[in-house]
């Protein structure tokens, strides 16, 4: 009887996360990254749920890096990590305002939310980096 | 750390009963004779070796108002100490919450009608949660049949205790309940009962993330893991039917067997039984002894390990396909008015491929083992 209550599974198609410019990504949104967020002790580590590579701090291991590791530049591979790595944090943003990539970088007292760190990354939504993070996610936005 | 939050437990459980006695006190320039009173007070203890401990007290007091009509109000409260907020990939620190409930209910039973209309609040560190619930049964063909009726609506805000409530997500719950019981003979009762739910809302974990890795990659090591947030439907819908039948053997002894299926949109299929048998050293004192098998499979778009992302994505061991099996001892005892129950449960769980993390490597889920230990005490004056 529960059989014919019309239980049967759910599509589950493939889902395409936004496309933010990955020209604009590398050219201004992973120095910031770099500068910013990247460090050893914050997403420059490897155990972390956002992983992130920068020059200075973490490498892919060689056999993912593809191409031989360069000390001045990021390789494609670890490029494409990151930009894949923030953009799949974009899903179901619908404003600046719910971007919860943007707003655990804000003071609690600017309208942002905790991060795990506890740091605060930009000091108010007028620092330079967070304009050019928030430029880059607002192309996006529907 | 644990020790003395284990302390707070248990000035909690001497709260609750610190409560009950208020209540007690309230009522006490009544003539017992007059009260038409119930209370009752318990706690359960449940642990697994997951690292989940939950320690529940409650309390509850029911007050005759006039003749068949009566108000009930409850009292729950959760200390929850878990090994990590999503259970799963350990994404947290050990984590900590308080869950309090607090319920009233309105109940007339006279006649062979009863109705009842209840509301519950409760809330936790990432939940506030509002259910109304309004049921009526009626007694048909000189008592020998029973049929009751319950809806319930939960409306329920949810989100990461990390962000502030206007980030929240909205949950509504409807639910169902059909119950139809039939006096078979002197000694055989069976009931029949059918739920329906309905869920429309968030229903992901705030907290939990999913593995994405590639397929050209070892699938099981973290090291190429892109982790995205777990997406569930917005919508689910559940059907549930119930059989239970009891039998009494002789004077002393009584078989209870039980059978549930389950079924929901999103693919899950469920199949509960039980058997149990009550002996009665005494007209006051009886033992139950039950052991219940449970199996499931898993929901539809439930992977071990996804290499592309899908529009719903879970970590959640609730969807896995998973076993259990657990044995339940239940010592009940009555002298005058006063009854007082203490059980136990040792139960032991199985999961179909699911993957936990750890030293950077998938590895699959060792079983689960789960005790339960409660002890309540009700009187009626």
């Amino acid at each position: 009887m529960l059989a014919v209550a019309g239980c049967e599974s759910i599509d589950n198609p493939r889902y395409v996360p936004p496309k933010p410019n990955y020209g604009q990504f590398v050219t201004f949104v992973q120095p910031v990254l770099g500068r910013r967020c990247a460090s050893s002790a914050c997403h420059g580590d490897p155990h972390r749920s956002l992983k992130l590579y920068a020059v200075d701090f973490l490498r892919a291991p060689p056999e993912f890096a593809e191409t031989p590791l360069d000390e001045t530049r990021l390789t494609e591979a670890e490029l494409t990590w990151n930009y894949d790595a923030i953009r799949n944090r974009l899903r179901g943003v619908t404003s600046l305002n719910n971007c919860k990539l943007l707003l655990k970088c804000l003071p609690l007292d600017q309208g942002g939310i905790r991060h795990g760190s506890g740091f605060e990354i930009f000091a108010s939504r007028d620092d330079p980096d967070y304009k050019l993070l928030a430029d880059w996610v607002d192309w996006v936005l529907p | 750390m644990i020790a003395p939050r284990l302390g707070l437990h248990w000035a909690s459980v001497a709260w609750h009963w610190a409560v009950l006695c208020a209540l007690f006190g309230l009522a006490a320039p009544v003539r017992a004779d007059e009260l038409g009173a119930h209370a009752a007070t318990g706690t359960a203890v449940y642990r697994n070796n997951d690292g989940l401990q939950v320690i529940s007290p409650w309390v509850q007091a029911r007050q005759r108002v006039k003749s068949g009509a009566s108000l009930q109000a409850d009292l729950k409260t959760d200390f929850i100490s878990a090994a990590s907020v999503d259970m799963i990939s350990g994404a947290s620190a050990r984590f900590h919450d308080v869950r309090k409930e607090a319920g009233l209910q309105a109940v007339y039973d006279e006649q062979g009608l009863a109705g009842h209309a209840g509301y519950t609040y409760s809330t936790e560190n990432d939940t506030r949660s509002h259910t109304v619930s309004l049921g009526a049964t009626r007694e048909w063909l000189s008592r020998n049949l029973a049929t009751s009726l319950t809806y319930g609506v939960g409306l329920d805000r949810l989100g990461s205790v990390r962000e502030p409530e206007a980030l929240w997500h909205d949950r509504t719950s409807h639910r169902l309940d059909a119950t139809l019981t039939q006096l078979i003979s002197r000694t055989a009762v069976l009931s029949l009962a059918y739920t329906l739910q309905q869920i429309n809302g968030f229903q992901s974990s705030p907290y939990r993330m999913v593995p994405l890795v590639p397929k050209t990659v070892d699938l099981w090591t973290k090291d190429h893991a892109q982790w995205v947030a777990e997406q569930h439907p917005d919508q689910r819908t559940r059907h549930g039917v119930t059989i239970e039948g009891r039998q009494a053997l002789s004077n002393r002894w009584f078989l209870r067997a039980f059978y549930r299926g389950y079924v929901d949109t999103w693919g899950v299929r469920a199949n509960t039984a039980e058997l149990g048998a009550t002996f009665k050293f005494h007209y006051a004192v009886e033992v139950e002894l039950s052991n219940r098998f449970y199996w499931q499979s898993r929901a539809s778009f439930e992977r071990a390990m996804y290499s592309v992302e899908r529009e719903y994505m879970t970590r959640d061991r609730r969807l896995v396909g998973q076993i259990a099996d657990s044995t339940q001892l239940t010592l009940r005892t009555r002298w005058q008015n006063w009854e007082a129950v203490l059980q136990a449960m040792a139960g032991w769980e199985r999961y179909d491929d699911f993957r936990t993390l750890v030293n950077g490597a998938f590895v699959p889920m060792a079983d689960t083992w789960t005790g339960i230990l409660q002890a309540a005490l009700s009187v009626d004056l």
